[in-house]
């Protein structure tokens, strides 16, 4: 059904957004919604704020924009936007870990995945500092010979191999 | 970015499930520095969730025979995409301590039969097998841990009196390690002979059979673990194969093997259909990758090439030394998907000359590594 039917979504602060329905069927928890036939008014999202399903719907947009045959964007701009939709300085933390929640709620998977790999990449990247005195060890120490000592530390101190 | 720590109570908002999402896709090293930052982090990282199909580790051990401190352990680790040395590890007092690794256990056969869990290096003996061997082939299935956990030792040579004896075909012998008893079971088709060993025959568990496979000879059998009856010997040899492995992935039995065509050498892997043995090509080493791998100077140079592989990987490495044992892999996708092959970095220096290689995959996972000497093995 590519009808351009609109959808209303209502946030928990009360405020509507109306999209189309190939928009708001990215979400697949909204999908079932409509499939049930639970859309005749404004559909409501008591977990999800203004703020947030606004960034959603930006999200959505886009994917959806991009996948149709006229104005096919190839993967590598698609990616490169979505990096920069959740880039963090533009993103502060909050607002990271409540599109996580967002996304997990309204069932977008490609969105869980972005803020998800995103979060792990912010940990992989050491946005905090390391703190432990078996380690013994400042955190400016290249990545890969703190990881090799570190491992080979704590494994040699919980004398997992050594008889 | 910003210098300050994520905020622990928003990471903390999120519930288990979503911690778990972030978790699985960080490696083990991520893991380790995340759970060592302060307590809170550590519960975080310790009650996540485990993933066993997580890309299995890459383990190689290399044995020296007459001095014990030229050996070493590294550790590969696909998602970090790192090598890690393991502190070097001894069995008693035995200096040319040697071990079969299978199924995430290490196992020794003589002089008596023992294993331990890959982490835990708590060894315990077994009541002895009713045909002592070296070199057997060896397998875990079962529930693990669990009342149905079992070890299965097919072929090897016949050892006794430290004198080796390749003739007789011995039993196959099923291992309970609740009730610390061998069940003998028909022994492996006489069509392998000779070369019962793991030198000449690679194996593979998959879907509660222990396929038996020669790498030169192409037979092919399993053994069915509930029946415990062994299938008719079938040949499987993709056309050109010099020798191959039967290794077990996660959702199909692959075959890897050296290959002669029309346009040279090359290494192939093929999805094999486990009841029909029906092979279907699935991806071709780079030859730049394969090149790399091999010393070109040498009359048989593909001879020292080795494959181990489980999960969503396949290992190739060169037993010789010579070239550092140099090693790369091909990680399968899903739905007869595309495989796509790397080169692993080199090994972290000094590398000793060996003068035998173990090697084995094992997944390896965060609590391994955090909950080390927790529960006993079976």
């Amino acid at each position: 059904m590519a009808s351009s039917r609109k959808i209303t979504l209502r946030s928990s602060d009360g405020e509507s957004f109306e999209v189309e329905e190939a928009v708001a069927v990215e979400s697949q928890t909204i999908k079932h919604m409509i499939e049930d036939d639970c859309a005749d008014n404004a559909i409501p999202l008591p977990n999800v704020t203004s703020k947030i399903l606004a960034k959603v719907i930006e999200y959505c947009k886009k994917h959806v924009d991009a996948s149709k045959a006229e104005d096919r964007v190839n993967d590598e701009d698609l990616k490169a936007w979505d990096a920069a939709f959740i880039k963090v300085d533009q993103v502060d933390q909050a607002t990271l870990f409540d599109l996580i929640l967002a996304a997990n709620y309204l069932n977008i998977k490609s969105l869980l995945d972005l803020t998800c790999q995103t979060v792990a990449d912010m940990i992989k990247g050491n946005l905090f500092p390391v703190r432990n005195e078996w380690l013994n060890f400042t955190f400016s120490i290249a990545n890969r010979e703190l990881v090799l000592v570190c491992l080979t530390e704590w494994v040699a101190h919980r004398r997992l191999f050594c008889s | 970015m910003s210098d300050s720590p994520p905020s622990l109570t928003t990471i903390n908002s999120l519930s288990t499930d979503l911690i778990d999402l972030i978790l699985s896709l960080l490696p083990v090293p991520s893991l380790l520095r995340a759970s060592s930052v302060c307590r809170l982090w550590r519960s975080i990282v310790s009650s996540s969730g485990s993933h066993p199909n997580a890309s299995p580790w890459f383990f190689l051990y290399g044995i020296h025979n007459t001095s014990p401190r030229n050996n070493q352990s590294f550790a590969f680790d696909p998602l970090s995409d790192s090598w890690f040395r393991l502190p070097i590890h001894t069995h008693r007092d035995d200096p040319c301590f040697s071990f079969i690794a299978s199924s995430g256990f290490l196992f020794t056969t003589t002089p008596t039969f023992s294993f331990t869990r890959v982490f835990r290096n708590s060894w315990r003996a077994t009541s002895p097998l009713h045909f002592s061997r070296i070199n057997p082939l060896l397998a875990v299935f079962g529930d693990d841990p669990g009342p149905g956990l079992r070890f299965v030792v097919v072929g090897g040579d016949g050892f006794i009196g430290n004198l080796v004896d390749i003739e007789d075909r011995l039993a196959v012998e099923i291992y309970d390690p609740r009730s610390d008893r061998w069940d003998l079971c028909p022994p492996l088709p006489a069509d392998f002979r000779p070369g019962n060993s793991s030198q000449s025959l690679s194996s593979a568990l998959f879907r509660g059979r222990f396929y038996v496979f020669g790498i030169y000879s192409c037979f092919v059998s399993c053994f069915d673990l509930r029946n415990r009856v062994w299938s008719d010997v079938q040949t499987l040899r993709p056309p050109g194969v010099l020798f191959s492995f039967l290794i077990a992935c996660r959702e199909r039995l692959v075959l890897a093997g050296m290959c002669v065509g029309p346009s040279g050498p090359s290494f192939n892997l093929w999805q094999i259909d486990e009841t029909t043995m029906e092979f279907r090509e699935i991806a071709i080493m780079p030859s730049n990758l394969l090149n790399g791998l091999v010393d070109s100077e040498e009359e048989d140079k593909f001879a020292s090439l080795k494959c181990v592989g489980s999960g969503d990987m396949i290992y190739v490495f060169s037993e010789e030394y010579h070239k550092k044992y140099p090693a790369c892999v091909c990680e399968i996708g899903s739905d007869y998907g595309r495989c796509s092959w790397r080169r692993l970095p080199d090994l972290p220096s000094p590398v000793n000359k060996f003068h035998k290689v173990i090697s084995f995959c094992s997944v390896v996972s965060i609590h391994t590594v955090l909950h080390g000497e927790a529960d006993e093995a079976a």
